[in-house]
C-alpha cells in the first residue's frame, strides 16, 4: 500500500473539520483578545486571580483520578467478558452498553438518591448498624458519578482490543505453562498496551470537560473549569470565557504530549504496530525472576476470581442507577423523593401522550442515526490514514480530530451556532448532525485507529497477491475482522449524538428539540416524566440490542459463507 | 476501493444533508408572537394566565420556547435574525442586554392608562416591564423544625448552628443571582437599609464561619430538593419554587423575614419579527386580571398593584407582595450587582474553594 495514497484518505476528515470546527472555533477563541477590549487583559486577569489556575489544576487532578480508576476497573472487567462464551459475553456487553442510552442527567440524578444522606446506601449502612457516611457533595460523589459515565467507554475500547489479540499466541503461551496471571503479565498486557493508552487518554480528556456531574454531585471544591467557563458565557463575558478555554486547551495539549513522551509507542498517536511488524517483547516485571515466578503461581489462582469480582462490581455500578430510576418513574407525586410515597403510571402516560416528548425522541433517534453514518464515512478513511501512515500531516490531523474532546463543548456549540446562523443551518436536522459529528469523530477515530493498528495488513496483501481485487479483499478479508470495531465506533457515535445537550441547546430551535434538551428543561422543574422517558428509552435499547444479537449471528454466518 | 467509496459517501452524505433539511423560520406575520421563558411549571402557569387568554382575545398565535439563554439571544440579535420577539427573565439578563444594545424600547401605547398610573415606575422601565415579583430567602423543613416549636426566623437564626442544628443549603458563589452576601451581612447585624453597597470582606468572613455546615447547591431545583430529601434542614431558595413544592404536599415553610424582593421582566428583542404584537402582549400581561390569574396559579406576585384587589385572601398570603410579608423584605439593588458581580464571585470562590 503506497503510503502517499493512504495518506490522502485523511482529506475528508480534514476538510470537514476545517469548515465545521476549526474555523468557527478559532473565530470564537479570538474573542479572548478582542472582547471586551482588544488586548491581553483577559489573560492578565487569569494570572492575577489565582483561583482560576487552582480550578484548572483541580480539574486535571479529578480527571486523572477518574481515568486511573476507570482503567483499573475496566481492564479486569474486559478480560472477564472476553474470556466468556460468546452468548454470555454479549449479555454482559449489553449491560455495559445499555447505561449509555440513559441520559447522563438522569443517571447523575439517580446517584443523588443512592448516595444522599437519606439515600439508599446510607439507609443500608444504618440498617447494618454502621455509621452514616458522607458520600455525596464531595470528591467521592463526583468520582463515582464520573466513573459511572465513563466506564463504558473504557470497557468498550478494551474489549475490542482484547478480542483483537491473536488467540494462537495466547494458546502458545498457555501450552508453555503460563497460568492466568503470568499470561496477563507477559503476553496480554504488552500486546494490549495501545488500547490501555487509548482508553486512559480518552477517559481523561472527556473527563476534563465535565460540568454536569461536578455540579450535581460535588461540593464547590470539585468545581471544574467547564463550570466556570459556562458561568462566564452565561453572563456574556465571552472574552474571559474563551481565554479560560484557551488555557484549558494549551494545558491539555501539554499534558497529552507529556504522556506520549513518557509512554513512547504505547500511545496510539504514533502507532508503530501497523504494517504487521511484531511488537518489541517486554513484560511486566515487578520483582527479580525467581520471586516473580513464585508470585505468579500464587496470583494465578487468585486472578480469575479477582477479575470476576471486579466485573461484578463494575456491572452492578453501571446498572444500579438505571434500576433506581424505575421506582422514581413510578412515583405518584410531582417531585423526586425516595422512597416514593405512592406508585402510579401517570408519568408514562404523560410521556407517551405528550407530543413534545414523542417528537423529541424521534428527532434524537433520527439525528443520532444520521450522525453515526456520517461519522463512519469520515472516520474510516481517516483512521486508515492514521494507522498506516507516519507523515507529519497525518499526525497533526489526528491531533485536530481529537481536539473537540478537549475544547469545552460550550465553546464548540457557540462557534457552530455563530457559523450556522450565517448560512441558515440553525434549527435544522442537517445542522444538528454536522455539529454532533464533530463531537463523535474523535471517539470513533480512536476506536478505529486502535483496530486498524492491531490489524495484520499482511492478510490483505496475501489476498491481493492471490488475485483478489481491492474491493473483494476489503469486503472478505478486512471487513469481517474489523467489523467489531466498526460497529463499536458507529455505536459510540450514535450514543454521543443521542446524549448531546449543548449543541442541541444552541443549534436546535423551538421546533427541533432533542430528548436530552427536553430532559434538561424538565430537570429545571423536577418533572418525573424524565424518569419515565429514560426507562422507556433504556428498555427500547435493551430490546434493540437483543435484536442486533440475533442479526449478528446471521451476519457472521453470511460472511463466513461468502468467504469460502 | 472501500476507501474511494467512503470518500464518495462522505461527500455525498454531506451534500445530501445540506440540501435536504433547511432551516425552519419563525415566519413573521401579523398573526404570530414568539415568547421564550424558563419552562416547566412556571411556563405552564404563564400559558394559562397569559398566552392562551391573549390568543383568545386577539387571535394572535403565541409560539413558545424554553431556555432564554442570553448568549444565544445576543448571537441572534447581532445576526439580525432573532428567533423570538419577547423574553421573560430576571433583571440581570435584561441589564446585560441593555449595555450591549440588544433590546427594543417598550412602546407603552397599548397600556390602559389606569395600569400605567398604578404601576410603580420601577416596573415600567424603558427597556423592560415587570412580569412577576418573587422573593429569595430562607425556607425551612418542617420535618426538622416542627410548627409550634422553635423555628428559625431570620438569617441570624440560620447562622446559629447550636440552636438550629443541621445542614444549610446555600447557592454556590458563581450563582450570583442569590442574596448570599446580603444574608451573611444581615446575619452579622447590618440593618437592611444600610446593606448596599455590600461590604464584601465582611460577608466573606461571615460565610466562612458557616461553611462547615453548608451543602452548596448549583442547580435551582436542588434548593428545594435538598429540603425534601432531608439533605438540608434550611435552604436559600426562591419563594415561588418553594410554594410549588408546598402546594404539592412537601412539609416546607417560607420564612418571609429578611427575604430579598425582586421581580422578573418582559423585554423585546431588537429586530423582532413581530414587535408590534409583542407590545400588545406586554400590555395584556400587565392587566390586573392577567396578573391575578398568574398569582392564583403559584406564588407569583403581581407587579401591577391593581391586581391585588382581584386576588382572594388565601392566595394573597402566599405572595411576596402581601402586606405582612412585604414589610419584612428588602429590595435587591440590581445596579450594584451588575457592576460588582464578578468581583463578588471571585472573592467568594477564592475564599471558599
Amino acid at each position: 500500500m503506497e503510503k502517499s495514497r493512504v495518506g490522502r484518505l485523511i482529506w475528508p476528515a480534514l476538510a470537514f473539520l476545517a469548515s465545521f470546527y476549526l474555523v468557527p472555533t478559532l473565530r470564537t477563541l479570538a474573542l479572548s483578545v478582542t472582547e471586551p477590549r482588544p488586548g491581553a487583559e483577559n489573560f492578565l486577569h487569569i494570572l492575577r486571580a489565582p483561583v482560576y489556575l487552582e480550578i484548572l489544576g483541580n480539574t486535571f487532578v479529578i480527571a486523572a483520578q477518574v481515568a486511573a480508576i476507570c482503567l483499573l476497573l475496566a481492564y479486569p472487567t474486559a478480560l472477564f467478558i472476553v474470556a466468556r462464551r460468546r452468548a454470555v459475553a454479549d449479555i454482559l456487553m449489553a449491560l455495559v452498553i445499555v447505561p449509555f442510552f440513559t441520559s447522563l442527567l438522569v443517571r447523575n440524578y439517580a446517584w443523588v438518591f443512592l448516595l444522599g444522606a437519606q439515600g439508599a446506601v446510607n439507609r443500608m449502612l444504618q440498617g447494618l448498624g454502621l455509621a452514616r457516611q458522607s458520600l455525596m457533595y464531595n470528591r467521592f460523589g463526583v468520582i463515582v458519578g464520573m466513573t459511572d459515565i465513563l466506564l463504558p467507554y473504557a470497557v468498550l475500547i478494551l474489549v475490542n482490543v482484547l478480542r483483537g489479540l491473536d488467540p494462537l499466541v495466547l494458546r502458545a503461551a498457555v501450552s508453555l505453562g503460563s497460568g492466568p496471571f503470568s499470561l496477563l503479565r507477559c503476553v496480554v498486557l504488552p500486546l494490549s498496551r495501545s488500547g490501555i493508552a487509548a482508553s486512559f487518554i480518552l477517559v481523561f480528556v472527556i473527563g476534563l470537560a465535565f460540568f454536569v456531574t461536578p455540579a450535581m454531585l460535588g461540593s464547590p471544591h470539585e468545581t471544574m473549569i467547564a463550570n466556570t467557563i459556562s458561568t462566564e458565557v452565561g453572563f456574556l463575558n465571552w472574552g474571559f470565557a474563551t481565554a479560560l478555554a484557551i488555557l484549558l486547551l494549551v494545558a491539555t495539549l501539554l499534558i497529552v504530549s507529556l504522556m506520549q513522551a513518557v509512554f513512547g509507542n504505547l500511545s496510539t498517536i504514533a502507532p508503530s504496530l501497523g504494517g504487521g511488524r511484531p511488537p518489541r517483547a517486554w513484560s511486566v516485571r515487578l520483582l527479580p525472576d525467581r520471586a516473580m515466578t513464585a508470585l505468579d503461581r500464587v496470583l494465578d489462582r487468585v486472578w480469575p476470581a479477582a477479575c470476576a469480582m471486579t466485573a461484578s462490581i463494575v456491572l452492578a455500578l453501571l446498572i444500579l442507577p438505571i434500576l433506581f430510576i424505575i421506582p422514581l418513574s413510578l412515583t405518584s407525586v410531582d417531585y423526586f423523593v425516595f422512597p416514593p410515597p405512592g406508585y402510579s403510571l401517570r408519568w408514562y402516560a404523560s410521556f407517551f401522550t405528550d407530543e413534545r416528548w414523542m417528537a423529541a425522541t424521534g428527532n434524537s433517534l433520527v439525528v443520532a442515526g444520521l450522525t453515526a453514518c456520517l461519522t463512519l464515512a469520515i472516520a474510516v478513511p481517516a483512521a486508515l490514514a492514521i494507522a498506516r501512515t507516519r507523515s507529519r500531516l497525518v499526525s497533526a490531523a489526528y491531533l485536530l480530530i481529537l481536539s473537540p474532546l478537549i475544547v469545552p463543548t460550550i465553546i464548540t456549540a457557540i462557534s457552530l451556532y455563530f457559523f450556522f446562523i450565517r448560512i441558515g443551518l440553525t434549527r435544522s436536522i442537517a445542522g444538528l448532525v454536522l455539529g454532533h459529528t464533530v463531537g463523535a469523530l474523535p471517539i470513533a477515530v480512536v476506536v478505529l485507529v486502535t483496530a486498524f493498528s492491531d490489524f495484520d495488513w499482511t492478510l490483505e496483501r496475501a489476498a491481493l497477491s492471490l488475485g483478489s481485487s481491492r474491493f473483494d479483499a476489503a469486503r472478505r478479508v478486512v471487513l469481517p475482522l474489523v467489523l467489531g470495531a466498526l460497529v463499536t465506533a458507529a455505536f459510540l457515535a450514535f450514543l454521543s449524538s443521542f446524549d448531546d445537550l449543548l449543541v442541541a441547546l444552541f443549534v436546535g430551535g423551538i421546533r427541533l428539540e432533542t430528548l436530552p434538551r427536553l430532559m434538561w428543561e424538565s430537570l429545571q422543574e423536577i418533572n418525573p416524566t424524565i424518569a419515565a422517558a429514560s426507562t422507556v428509552v433504556t428498555l427500547f435499547v435493551a430490546g434493540l440490542l437483543g435484536v442486533l444479537q440475533l442479526l449478528r449471528g446471521r451476519l457472521a454466518r453470511r460472511f463466513a459463507r461468502s468467504a469460502t | 476501493m472501500i476507501r474511494k467509496l467512503s470518500f464518495a459517501a462522505a461527500g455525498i452524505l454531506c451534500l445530501a444533508m445540506l440540501a435536504a433539511s433547511r432551516a425552519e423560520d419563525a415566519k413573521p406575520g401579523s398573526g404570530t408572537l414568539a415568547v421564550v421563558s424558563w419552562g416547566g411549571s412556571y411556563q405552564e402557569a404563564q400559558r394559562k394566565a397569559y398566552f392562551q387568554p391573549f390568543e383568545k382575545e386577539t387571535g394572535i398565535r403565541v409560539v413558545e420556547g424554553t431556555g432564554p439563554q442570553i448568549e444565544k439571544t445576543r448571537a441572534q440579535v447581532q445576526s439580525g435574525h432573532p428567533e423570538f420577539d419577547i423574553a421573560s427573565t430576571n433583571q440581570a439578563f435584561n441589564l446585560i442586554g441593555i449595555e450591549q444594545g440588544l433590546w427594543l424600547p417598550i412602546d407603552y401605547r397599548y397600556f390602559a392608562p389606569a395600569d400605567l398610573q398604578a404601576m410603580p415606575e420601577v416596573m415600567r422601565q424603558k427597556y423592560a416591564v415587570g412580569t412577576i415579583s418573587y422573593a429569595e430567602g430562607l425556607a425551612i423543613s418542617q420535618a426538622a423544625f416542627a410548627a409550634g416549636g422553635a423555628q428559625p426566623n431570620s438569617w441570624a437564626d440560620a447562622w446559629d448552628v447550636k440552636k438550629f442544628p443541621g445542614k444549610r443549603a446555600l447557592p454556590w458563589c458563581d450563582i450570583a443571582t442569590y442574596p448570599l452576601p446580603e444574608a451573611a451581612l444581615l446575619a452579622d447585624g447590618v440593618p437592611a437599609e444600610k446593606l448596599y453597597p455590600l461590604d464584601i470582606p465582611r460577608a466573606i468572613a461571615k460565610l466562612k464561619q458557616l461553611a462547615p455546615d453548608v451543602v452548596w447547591w448549583h442547580d435551582i431545583n436542588q434548593a428545594g430538593q435538598m429540603l425534601t430529601s432531608g439533605e438540608a434542614v434550611m435552604s436559600m431558595a426562591p419563594s415561588n419554587r418553594i410554594q410549588t413544592l408546598i402546594d404539592a404536599g412537601a412539609p416546607l415553610k417560607i420564612v418571609w423575614n429578611q427575604n430579598r424582593y425582586t421581580f422578573d421582566v418582559w423585554y423585546v428583542l431588537k429586530g423582532a419579527p413581530d414587535a408590534d404584537n409583542a407590545m400588545r402582549f406586554i400590555a395584556f400581561a400587565s392587566r390586573p386580571e392577567s396578573q391575578a390569574r398568574m398569582a392564583k396559579l403559584g406564588g407569583y406576585g403581581p407587579t401591577n398593584p391593581r391586581a391585588l384587589a382581584l386576588i382572594d385572601d388565601a392566595t394573597a398570603r402566599k405572595l411576596p407582595t402581601y402586606a405582612d410579608n412585604f414589610k419584612l423584605e428588602f429590595q435587591k439593588n440590581e445596579e450594584w450587582w451588575k457592576n460588582n458581580r464578578q468581583k463578588w464571585v471571585e472573592a467568594c470562590t477564592a475564599a471558599l474553594y
